[in-house]
């Protein structure tokens, strides 16, 4: 059994959903919970978030609608099949289902293969001294994150959009900007710097 | 630990899925050496997520969720291919690169590569060079090698997996990215007591017409 919605509710009632979301984001815990518990109420709520979402960004790539569809299905497919994979300490939900589509894309449009690291590869190397602490939990992380975005300025957050959203090269982005090609660099530097400094600090 | 990286435009192709097979697989080779870029690429696929999160949402068929869960042996899950088999490569190489050389050659036993002369004391084994004019060749050069002068056609990437080499912009040590753009002109020189094993792409720039030209052969295909 798992953690029921009404259960999760009242939690949030009793003013412990702050508690919660500090930790971990939301859809984290849902995931989480298709993970450990195969969840399917949990699935079901993940479903209703991503699918039309997955769908947007796969619109967004170039996929018509029914192509993005059936990716759409394949990815969610994946998400309930491969939860055993997800971390929650390593990332958000939207970040390992975003990097599923990503790779589905690639696998299935552009009929190319991508390379992943193997987390129990005998040759990974780990850092010397544990990663400086961040002093924010994931779901504070993921609220300044998206704060950061959106007060990002307007060729920044266009540059953004084209290169991890359309999933152009950065010389692809600028020819379709029309700009050269180190100005979308700069952009996307200026852009990186900012939101990493708002997902370390407060 | 690594002290060469792959230019940022490399490690943010890879997050958001840009980069082609072979850049693909060099980055991931790099990654498996380098928990700093790692980093970097995981911070970068929380960027994209939250970006995902504020789209627009598309209308999505809602019906399916309950056949998702009803079908534990999906057709397209697990659809990988074949796993490679262990090899004397498998002491050498991160997991990515044992998979793609074994799917590009058929053994993962450094020995039975497809190696030729390059020069004296330096093997080429060449793993793909296809029609787009990507190239993707394996090195292995005795302690002391000293590769030609050369200058590229196009930029090229190095990844070091065992040994390392020296060449007038620093020393590459295993987990070394080196990027060598096409105007550079360089001479490395493998340095004593190790085999220098490396992995060396070259890079085409017309990877993005490539690619949508094969899409609209998708999409207008169907
Ligand atoms: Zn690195």
């Amino acid at each position: 059994m798992c953690l029921s919605h009404n259960s999760i509710n009242d939690l949030n009632t009793r003013g412990a959903e702050r508690e919660l979301h500090r930790d971990v984001e939301e859809r984290t815990v849902f995931l989480a919970q298709v993970k450990t518990r195969r969840c399917k109420a949990s699935y079901e709520r993940l479903y209703q978030y991503y699918a039309p979402r997955i769908c947007a960004f796969l619109r967004q790539k170039g996929a018509d609608e029914r192509i993005s569809q059936e990716i759409m299905q394949d990815v969610m497919t994946r998400v309930w099949h491969k939860a055993d994979q997800f971390d929650e300490k390593k990332s958000s939900a939207s970040a390992w289902i975003f990097a599923i589509a990503r790779n589905r894309f690639i696998d299935v449009i552009r009929q190319s293969k991508r390379s992943e690291v193997d987390p129990n590869d005998p040759l990974l190397a780990h850092r010397e001294e544990p990663a400086p602490d961040s002093r924010l939990q994931q779901g504070e992380r993921i609220s300044a994150l998206k704060a950061a975005i959106s007060e990002l300025p307007g060729d920044q957050a266009e540059v953004l959009q084209l290169v991890y959203l359309s999933g152009m090269t950065q010389q692809t982005a600028a020819d379709r900007l029309s700009i050269p090609l180190n100005t979308v660099k700069s952009r996307l530097r200026l852009a990186l710097e900012k939101l990493r400094r708002r997902m370390e600090y407060v | 630990m690594a002290q060469y990286h792959p230019d940022d435009e490399w490690l943010t192709g890879y997050a958001s899925g840009a980069v082609n097979e072979q850049t693909s697989v060099l980055v991931a080779t790099h990654l498996t050496y380098c928990p700093q870029c790692r980093e970097e690429v995981a911070r970068q696929e929380e960027i994209a997520g939250a970006m995902l999160d504020a789209l627009e949402p598309e209308d999505a068929a809602a019906e399916i969720c309950a056949r998702e869960i009803a079908a534990p042996a999906s057709r397209s899950v697990g659809a990988k291919g074949e796993a490679a088999p262990r090899g004397s490569f498998n002491a050498i190489a991160p997991a990515p690169l044992i998979q793609y050389v074994y799917e590009k050659t058929g053994t993962t036993d450094i020995d039975r590569l497809p190696w030729s002369f390059y020069g004296p004391g330096i093997e080429r084994a060449i793993l793909v060079e296809d029609k787009e004019g990507a190239i993707v060749r394996l090195f292995r050069a005795q302690p002391d090698a000293k590769f030609p002068d050369h200058e590229h056609g196009s930029d090229e990437l190095t990844v070091v997996l065992t040994g390392a080499y020296s060449d007038h912009t620093g020393r590459y040590a295993v987990g070394d990215v080196q990027c060598a753009p096409k105007e550079i002109s360089h001479r490395p020189v493998v340095e004593k007591g190790e085999i220098c094993i490396a992995l060396v792409v070259s890079e085409k720039p017309a990877v993005a017409k490539s690619f949508a030209v094969r899409m609209a052969q998708r999409i207008l295909g169907r």
